[in-house]
């Protein structure tokens, strides 16, 4: 973890190299070494062993006024020693994960990186930003930007990626830049939060880690060493350690793919915005309330400072912005460079807020009175947002950040970003062209998503909309995929009652009514089979529901 | 982000237009960190250099803030008895190129014209 140097004032941070073996992690280092004038030390120099791990000292930048040394450490083939890979991975600040761009290379990468990101997961602190260098951009079948991407969505991961060829090193100062940014923002949130220790780092040069790796792992470097196993995996010799056998699981255990599908942007964002009473408005039983809620906002006192003339098309946020205008921070600032990459189209809605898209796959926000002249008021502004935010975490989806960009026009902006993800009424629809079967379950399936919604956002810090478009059942529960309103327009979350829940879910589902009369008979007879399963036990309210629905909605 | 490849190919253009040019490097305005970086005298430290003067160039920004100015910073002339320093602010103001050059080789202009040239479209 970073600390202050009280030696020299430096801030140490430590960047890690990891990555599948041969994927060119090493190179990148020398590469990097000779870019900056530092030199490389591999162990091999020293105690007269090879053992396959190279070390840069590099102190360059500043932060806060203090200069920044850099650790650069990278990862050996001979890594997937689980005890080694993990230290030195539980001491990094960022980790540069370098994979090889071959096609057949993906699925060990996207397995690498799915271990990479259950250790990370377990180290105290904040997040710990990973940025993917693709390297060996030069083959000429190396996979393409999207596929990359698209692996990334599936395992979940919100990685920055950045295309490298290490050998003539293309790409390498780029990423360590990069990686150096999102270990500034972490090292930032430590001294935020009082975790940033002043103390020489316990790891001071490449003669210190060569000797916590040997009191880590003891005899398992002395076989290696005594076998003269070159660029070898240990664990392709011997048999696979308890501890070993039970980080693989624990790291199986904690990939959780994501769904990820195109959903209607506009749909959503016009839906939240609309139900304030905007353009098009849809057929929830919440609009009134929603449409009064802004109404009784926009009545309100205006932000301080913020600018009157709000009509001009601002500019969109990219994807480099200084430390300390983006939240989360690490995590903020990877979903950014990852949403910035595609299109942006923007629009003014008629209650005065900015809302757009980017690309397919986010959803952007800046409400009416989110610009400031002045740009500590709009750090204020964001800190305050950040907190509803915070408070409502356990009830709204990560993939979203808050950011404060210049517009344009002088002045400064809030924006919140929020990644689309597929909701419940996205789900249900693809179940509505399958069979009664399928959409009798599904039925259900939505209902108990929806009516846990219903009591869960009673418990976030300000009302949110309950419709299908702006819920979704992901692991950990029903959550908000829509965006937050801002502070000043935010009032109390009401408690919902189960029955306000269902009466809303039944008037939202009307739209389906037709392909429900289709399949009514069947569906009824598959509810009907899943309630006689639980006879005896206490009728589940989403079955009952659900047959209800089916039953009376054609009377 | 242009990449180090086409920031140090406009940095050897920049040279071959000025005389007396002692060292350049891209900045990476928020860490101070060089993107790339070319020094003709062993005895300037880029590194260094680049790190301070990221922090003088948030400086002059926080002072713009506080004096209300609605302009963009484009670039910062600094004249030395014997030295010519200037910092170029690149299109989207993450970045900035830092060149310094020998006073008697040289002069403001050339450099102000050269580094338009061929900084022109970067970002």
């Amino acid at each position: 973890m970073a600390v202050i140097d009280p030696r020299n004032d430096a801030v140490v941070i430590r960047v890690v190299y990891d990555g599948p073996p041969m994927a060119g992690k090493t190179t990148s280092v020398r590469t990097l070494g000779k870019g900056v004038g530092g030199s490389v030390v591999a162990p091999e120099e020293i105690g007269g062993r090879t053992l396959f791990f190279d070390w840069l000292d590099y102190t360059g930048g500043l932060f806060e006024g203090r200069r920044i040394r850099c650790q650069v450490v990278t990862v050996p083939g001979q890594a997937t020693l689980a005890s080694r890979r993990r230290k030195l991975l539980q001491g990094a600040d960022v980790v540069v994960f370098v994979g090889d761009s071959a096609p057949q290379e993906q699925s060990a990468t996207q397995s690498y990186l799915e271990g990479l990101r259950g250790v990370l997961d377990k180290v105290e602190g904040p997040p710990i930003g990973i940025v993917l260098q693709a390297n060996k951009r030069d083959r000429p079948d190396a996979v393409s930007l999207d596929l990359l991407r698209t692996m990334l969505d599936r395992i979940g991961a919100r990685i920055a990626v950045i295309e490298s060829v290490a050998t003539d090193g293309s790409g390498i100062r780029e990423a360590f830049v990069f990686a150096v940014r999102l270990a500034l923002d972490r090292v930032r949130e430590l001294m935020r939060t009082g975790q940033l220790r002043s103390m020489p780092p316990e790891i001071d040069n490449a003669q210190d880690l060569l000797a916590e790796l040997r009191r880590c792992e003891g005899a398992a470097l002395e076989l290696a060493a005594d076998s003269g196993l070159v660029h070898t995996r240990l664990n392709d010799v011997r048999e696979p350690s308890l501890a070993a056998t039970a980080l693989e699981q624990a790291v199986r255990d904690n990939a959780d793919p994501v769904a990820t599908a195109r959903p209607s942007i506009w749909d959503r964002t016009a839906t939240a915005q609309a139900a304030s009473g905007g353009s098009s408005a849809t057929a929830s039983g919440e609009d009134r309330t929603t449409r009064s809620m802004l109404d009784g906002a926009r009545a309100g006192a205006p932000a301080p400072n913020a600018v009157a003339d709000d009509t001009k098309p601002p500019q969109v946020p990219g994807g480099d912005l200084p430390s300390g205008r983006i939240w989360p921070p690490v995590n903020g600032r990877l979903l950014l460079h990852a949403a910035t990459l595609e299109a942006a189209l923007l629009r003014r809605h008629v209650n005065g807020d900015w809302v757009g898209a980017l690309g397919s796959s986010w959803q952007m926000h800046s409400p009416a009175g989110a610009r400031f002249a002045d740009v500590d008021a709009g750090h204020q502004a964001l800190v305050n947002w950040a907190r509803l935010h915070a408070a409502s975490a356990h009830v709204i989806s990560n993939e979203r950040c808050i950011v404060l960009s210049s517009d344009g026009l002088g002045g400064y902006r809030l924006w919140q970003i929020v990644r689309a993800e597929r909701s419940l009424r996205d789900e249900f629809d693809a179940a509505l062209t399958d069979e009664p079967a399928v959409i009798a379950k599904a039925l259900v399936t939505l209902t108990r998503a929806f009516l846990q919604a219903g009591e869960r956002f009673s418990s976030a810090a300000c009302w949110l909309p309950l419709s299908l478009r702006n819920v979704a059942a992901l692991p950990g529960g029903s959550r908000f995929l829509g965006t937050m309103p801002d502070p000043q327009r935010a009032r109390p979350a009401e408690p919902r009652s189960q029955a306000t829940t269902m009466r809303l879910l039944a008037v939202q589902l009307e739209y389906a009514l037709p392909e429900l009369q289709a399949c009514r008979t069947q569906a009824l007879s598959v509810l009907d089979q899943m309630i006689r399963v639980e006879r005896g036990a206490p009728l589940d309210p989403t079955h009952g529901f659900a047959r209800r629905f089916l039953d009376s909605a054609f009377v | 982000m242009a990449t180090e490849k086409v920031l140090l190919e406009s940095i050897a253009k920049i040279e071959s237009d000025v005389n007396g040019v002692i060292a350049t490097a891209a900045v990476d305005l928020e860490s101070g960190m060089t993107l790339a970086a070319k020094s003709n005298r062993a005895d300037f430290d880029l590194a260094v250099a680049s790190a301070y003067n990221s922090e003088l160039v948030k400086q002059k920004m926080k002072i713009m803030r506080a004096l209300n100015i609605k302009a963009s910073l484009e670039d910062m002339l600094l004249t030395l008895t014997d030295q010519i320093h200037v910092i170029k602010l690149l299109p989207g103001g993450s970045s900035f190129v830092y060149l310094a050059a020998d006073r008697g080789s040289t002069n403001v202009a050339i450099l102000r014209t050269a580094l338009a040239k061929h900084l022109n479209g970067l970002d």
